[in-house]
């Protein structure tokens, strides 16, 4: 009798250590088979392919964020594109699958030894190569980011890891369908519903991004308001939103296994933590931002100095926070053009450019307010001059755009020209000096004119803090800034220079300043049609 | 006489279509569209993603009209195999052209006219003549035995995923109102045209002379 037993196959009598072992062994080399099945599989090759491309292809074509990456950003972009071989993994753990039945051998393997939870044990083991591979594709793709020269942040490794964890669980799902839906429709109509998801769960309409619940989805992007943090105020659960996923794929790899009749018993143990984990992990990435994080986040928003290193190039000095001092070389061409162009008295004034952010905590009871407080402007004067930089100038969190460059350089004209915040419509001889000194600047300070110009219909605006008051030029001045800008820049900068005073002057008029290049001002629109502000230039 | 033969063949093909995956992806590409349509109210933008992904799932689930699994014995018959598809294509035809119109109506019912009046219609109805083309003919080109379903539905959906992915000015996928929209259809209705060919392609029957023998056949006397 006890004979008989052994032979049996496990899973249905005689669960002894020999048994266990050999199933083991059948479900390694079945997994082993199933491995490579998967990774040629032309959904997973073609997902892998496009995601390699469109890496590829942006880094050669030199898109902004891979010559300026900000890692920390750039981390959990890699989860949406993991979305890829996630459902490719999905499809094709399904068809692998379903493989036996469209080939009419179900039957046949219903007399091997082999139970069908062994084999469906090794589609789900097939799934982890494809999960490593696209964790390494990613921590590839960040390491040559992070190789360029104008890499700042840091990486984590968690966010890195979500990827992984998502194909995991995406393929654990097709694996399940292919056990309960014996039709390989099914698989592909989830993707669909699952596309549909994805994109309603992040359209603002459904009211899901921005509140914690948020992180119960797949993938979590961007918060609205919470855009360029530095790495230590982002407070994104991301280790706990790994553990989820991991979580959620494991809940649906044991519960396919329980369904095809494995041993219950550590199965179930197995099912019932991998829940727990589950539940205790969605709890923990729904937790509020910890206090500490919130006051520093108001610290680093009210007081940027106190949390920023400097370093002083001629009489220019440049104060980031962590991690940002490789763009000090990228802001010092730009700064250093405009400064060219003064006269000596304003060339040589000191000037600090100070990096700032606007950190705002979600309100506690609804953290889906789409509304974005001003910049506190007192307050960074209060700061300024704690720091002894009274005027310091702002620069953002976020470079390597025409319009970032041009931001910047028009602040540095700006703070020479004389204005203040308060002025947020500029117009006459400031104006015009100001945006010709910005536009003149350097190549990129005069391709972000342009689209600045082209942002708004004709008129100008560039803010002087991020979310912040916008300077505001009208169209008149444009349009004697462009003419300028077709002249020679040495002529035109030279009588800058020598009519310094008379140009920046408050409340030069318009006519005025185009006659003395020789230029004709388009004439005044009549008051009732300009905008609002506008009505005194 | 083909006609004839056709006509004769609708009962039979009428039976053995696969209708439960042909009716799970129009409904599922119903329920997409009527559960957002019936709860929020969404730009022209989302709306058209909607109508687009209500395609989708509608061409995953036409990818497995033309499975059959006595294809290898039809094979042998008289009336050719472009002939069988072509008359499973017309029997789903009117179907599809009223659950499309069904889709549209239950968007403007559900949402109301105001939600759809800025939808550019005809450009989506072409994108989704185009999946559901693409669907057929990649089906039609696997399926040398009556099984190329899958293929057709994997096909399409990673079609569909790659055509999102291309950055502008290549952008297959674009947003209403944009600038580029009719060039865009042009290309649409290009996928159309090839996969016509395809399918045209792929009916012809296994035991027909290939094309190239035809035409590069070696002289008698040689």
């Amino acid at each position: 009798m006890s004979t008989t037993t052994e032979r049996l196959p496990p899973g249905v009598a005689g669960e002894s250590t020999a048994n266990r072992i050999a199933v083991a062994w059948a479900v390694l080399a079945l997994a082993r088979v199933e491995v490579v099945r998967l990774l040629r599989h032309p959904a997973v090759l073609l997902a892998l392919a496009a995601m390699a491309a469109l890496w590829v292809t942006l880094r050669l074509g030199g898109a902004t964020w891979t010559r300026f990456p900000v890692l920390h950003e750039q981390d959990r972009a890699t989860q949406d594109l993991a979305l890829l071989p996630g459902l490719a993994a999905l499809v094709a753990g399904n068809l692998a699958v379903l493989r036996s039945r469209r080939d009419g051998t179900e039957e046949l393997y219903g007399v091997l030894l082999l139970p069908r939870w062994a084999r469906t044990g090794a589609h789900l083991l097939a799934l982890l190569p494809l999960a490593l591979l696209v964790g390494a594709a990613a921590a590839v793709h960040l390491a040559a980011l992070a190789a360029a020269p104008g890499a700042v942040g840091q990486v984590n490794p968690w966010e890195v890891a979500t990827g992984p964890a998502l194909v995991l669980l995406l393929g654990a799902v097709g694996v399940l369908i292919g056990r309960v839906v014996p039709s390989a429709v099914a698989a592909s109509l989830a993707v669909v519903l699952l596309l549909l998801a994805f994109d309603v769960m992040t359209s603002p309409v459904f009211g899901l991004p921005g509140r914690p619940v948020e992180w119960l989805t797949l993938v979590v992007g961007e918060r609205l308001g919470q855009e360029g943090l530095t790495p230590d105020l982002l407070a994104r659960p991301a280790i706990w939103h790994v553990a989820y996923l991991t979580g959620l794929a494991l809940v649906v790899a044991c519960g396919t296994l329980l369904r095809d009749r494995a041993p219950r018993i550590p199965l179930l143990a197995a099912l019932v933590a991998a829940a727990l984990g589950t539940v205790t992990a969605g709890a923990l990435q729904l937790r509020p931002v910890s206090e500490e994080v919130r006051a520093a986040r108001v610290a680093a928003t009210e007081r940027p100095s106190t949390r920023q290193t400097c370093e002083t190039a001629g009489t220019v000095t440049y104060c980031t926070f962590a991690g940002y001092g490789a763009w000090i070389r990228e802001w010092r061409p730009v700064v250093e053009a405009v400064r060219r162009l003064l006269p000596r008295g304003p060339a040589e004034r000191p000037l600090v450019v100070r990096q700032r952010m606007v950190a705002t905590n979600p309100a506690p009871e609804d953290g889906n307010s789409l509304a974005v407080p001003p910049p506190p402007l007192a307050a960074w004067r209060a700061d300024d001059r704690a720091a002894g930089t009274p005027g310091a100038v702002t620069a953002g969190t976020a470079w390597g755009s025409g319009r970032d460059a041009f931001g910047l350089a028009g602040l540095v004209a700006h703070r020479a020209t004389g204005a203040t915040d308060a002025d947020d419509v500029l117009c006459g001889g400031r104006a015009i000096v100001l945006l010709w000194l910005a536009a003149r600047a350097t190549p990129e300070t005069a391709t972000g004119f342009v689209e600045a110009m082209r942002a708004s219909g004709g008129d100008v605006f560039f803010e002087t803090a991020p979310y912040g008051p916008s300077v505001h030029v009208t169209e008149r001045d444009v349009a004697v800034v462009q003419a300028l800008l077709r002249l020679p820049t040495e002529r035109v900068g030279d009588e800058i220079r020598a009519d310094w005073d008379a140009l920046t002057a408050a409340k030069v008029p318009t006519a005025k300043v185009a006659a003395r290049f020789g230029l004709s001002a388009p004439p005044q629109p009549p008051k009732a049609e300009r905008t609002v502000g506008t009505e005194g230039c | 006489m083909r006609a004839h033969v056709a006509v004769a063949l609708l009962r039979p093909t009428l039976r053995a279509v696969p209708w439960i995956s042909v009716a799970a992806g129009a409904l599922l590409g119903l329920i997409l569209v009527a559960v957002p349509a019936s709860l929020v109210e969404l730009e022209p933008r989302g709306w058209a993603t909607v109508l687009r992904l209500a395609a989708v799932a509608g061409a995953v689930g036409a990818a497995f009209l033309l499975d059959d699994p006595a294809d290898r014995t039809t094979v042998v018959m008289p009336t050719p195999r472009l002939l069988r598809r072509a008359v499973r294509v017309a029997l789903l035809l009117p179907l599809l052209a009223l659950w499309w119109a069904a889709a549209l109506l239950a968007l403007r019912a559900l949402a109301g006219a105001a939600q759809v009046d800025g939808l550019p219609l005809a450009g989506l109805t072409v994108e989704a003549v185009a999946l559901l083309a693409a669907a057929i003919a990649i089906a039609a080109l696997a399926g040398g035995t009556g099984d190329g379903g899958v293929t057709g539905a994997v096909g399409v959906l990673a079609g569909a995923l790659l055509a999102c992915l291309p950055p502008r000015p290549y952008a297959l996928v674009l947003e209403p109102a944009d600038p580029a929209w009719d060039g865009v259809h042009g290309m649409w209705a290009l996928v159309i045209a090839a996969a016509l060919i395809a399918f045209a392609v792929a009916g012809r029957d296994p035991g027909a002379q290939r094309l190239t023998h035809v035409l590069f056949r070696r002289p008698p006397w040689q």
